[in-house]
């Protein structure tokens, strides 16, 4: 069995003093005139000059002035959160003044790396701000050229209408799928239809096409399922039995490959 | 002969009064951050109160300015930051950056500024109380502003905890100065649930060694 030795200790351990020492935070611990009472291992290491400095090192100085005016209260402790740029660090100062005890003890964090993240992230919603900006801008500009082709849309369709309702010209639509040719005003009055009615069929209409160019319009609507055109001159009989020339122009409108529905124009050949 | 729920209560005030203290540490230092101000507290007082006599605070015919959040989870509660009038103000005008004296009513950027302290603070209480206590609290989403008399806000919070059928309560009382300010900060806790929670704890240590 070896010797067991006993250190004797003469003096008595402050186990906070003790515990402060060793503690990775920078501790400094003032009198409440400002004076340094003690600093850890911590402070001594990192900021050897702040012995010399004592009240007018930067890391201490204001401190009793921003907190003397408190001690008038019966304040217990006095908590003050302040910051502190040392040295191109940025630090964060947590104060507990107890005047009772005659002490001010400060705990330091350096937040340079947080203040630098935050800058970072200010910036980059700077950034962010002004790219939105600019895409609202684009967006705004877009509307603006938007209302203006659909304003130009508009009078073009104006001006469309007017043309057609001046030219006479009636227009046509034919639902292929349920055989149904729907025929407005002008349409009827340009093929001399005198019947209230405005919905036809295509057995209705081809019984008053003259018989010669039946067959020259049927080889037209099916070459017109492939270019999607057709055009055609076609003579009408009137209710008298008159004949009369027209033009029809009409474009086919497919769903796949099925052609559902036509739609032209129609007018007289004069 | 010891009175023994004497002295258990005694133990449990004196319990409940400690981690107050370093809750109210976490609260300050979270205001004095946000004011960029050093705070001064003064000695925190806890007290049993019975809710059919309840004084928030000695002199009842004042006018006061009050924050006012409920609090919800494991105990039942309030919280509140109560200050005299010119104090409140002299705080909005630390909080909204303007000369001493400047604000002189409280319109929706004042009550709004005043609200926001009272989240921070009674926040950061109720964390560092509920993880403490390993207990789960939470402010509720409503915060409340008056500008009135306390009797008034007395006779609400009485009406809170009756109206929830407690009939005790364990109140928390914090004194604070800054510059020229002063305020008050006030937690109410249901005496039976903070109980409670307090022996759960102490069978949790218990068993866990």
């Amino acid at each position: 069995m070896g010797n067991i030795s006993y250190i004797k200790r003469t003096e008595t351990i402050d186990l906070r003093n003790y515990f402060n020492e060793w503690n990775t935070t920078p501790i400094i611990k003032l009198n409440m005139k400002g004076e340094v009472a003690s600093l850890n291992l911590a402070v001594r290491a990192l900021f050897p000059d702040l012995i010399s400095q004592n009240k007018q090192h930067p890391l201490i100085k204001g401190i009793i002035e921003e907190i003397v005016h408190l001690v008038q209260y019966s304040s217990e402790v006095i908590i003050f959160m302040r910051e502190v740029s040392y040295l191109n660090y940025i630090f964060e100062q947590q104060i507990f003044a107890t005047p009772g005890n005659d002490s001010i003890n400060i705990y330091m964090k350096d937040i340079t790396h947080f203040k630098q993240l935050d800058l970072h992230v200010i910036n980059e919603n700077d950034i962010a701000q002004q790219v939105i900006q600019d895409q609202e801008h684009q967006i705004q500009l877009l509307q603006i050229k938007l209302e203006q082709l659909q304003n130009r849309l508009s009078q073009d369709s104006v001006d469309m209408l007017e043309r057609i309702e001046s030219a006479d010209i009636g227009t046509w639509h034919w639902d292929i799928l349920h055989n149904i040719i729907t025929l407005d005003e002008k349409a009827k009055k340009a093929l001399n239809l005198t019947t209230e009615k405005h919905i036809f069929n295509y057995e209705n209409l081809s019984q008053v096409i003259h018989p010669e160019d039946l067959p020259a319009l049927l080889i037209k609507i099916k070459d017109s399922a492939n270019n999607g055109v057709c055009e055609s001159e076609l003579r009408f009989y009137d209710h008298e039995g008159q004949v009369f020339k027209i033009t029809v122009r009409g474009k086919i409108v497919r769903s796949g490959h099925q052609p559902i529905r036509m739609s032209g124009i129609v007018y007289k050949k004069i | 002969m010891i009175n023994l729920s004497e002295h258990s209560q005694t133990n449990e005030l004196t319990t409940i009064s400690e981690i107050s203290k370093v809750s109210s540490v976490k609260a300050i230092s979270a205001l004095s951050r946000m004011l960029q101000r050093p705070v001064g507290i003064e000695p925190l007082s806890i007290e049993l109160c019975d809710m059919d006599d309840l004084h928030l605070l000695p002199k009842h015919n004042d006018v006061i300015i009050s924050t006012f959040i409920p609090v919800k989870g494991t105990i039942f509660g309030a919280s509140l930051l109560i200050y005299p009038e010119e104090s409140a103000l002299a705080i909005c005008d630390l909080l909204l950056n303007r000369v001493s004296g400047a604000t002189q009513v409280f319109d929706d950027i004042e009550k709004s500024a005043l609200l926001e302290i009272a989240n921070i603070c009674i926040g950061n209480y109720l964390t560092a109380f509920s993880e403490s206590l390993q207990i789960h609290l939470m402010t509720h989403q409503i915060a409340i502003f008056d500008q009135g008399s306390l009797a008034y806000l007395n006779s609400q919070i009485t009406h809170l905890f009756l109206n929830a059928n407690k009939k005790s309560s364990i109140k928390l009382c914090l004194n604070f100065h800054l510059n020229n300010a002063k305020g008050m900060l006030i937690f109410l806790f249901d005496k039976k649930e903070i109980t409670f929670s307090l022996m759960k704890l102490i069978d949790k240590t218990c068993m866990s060694r």
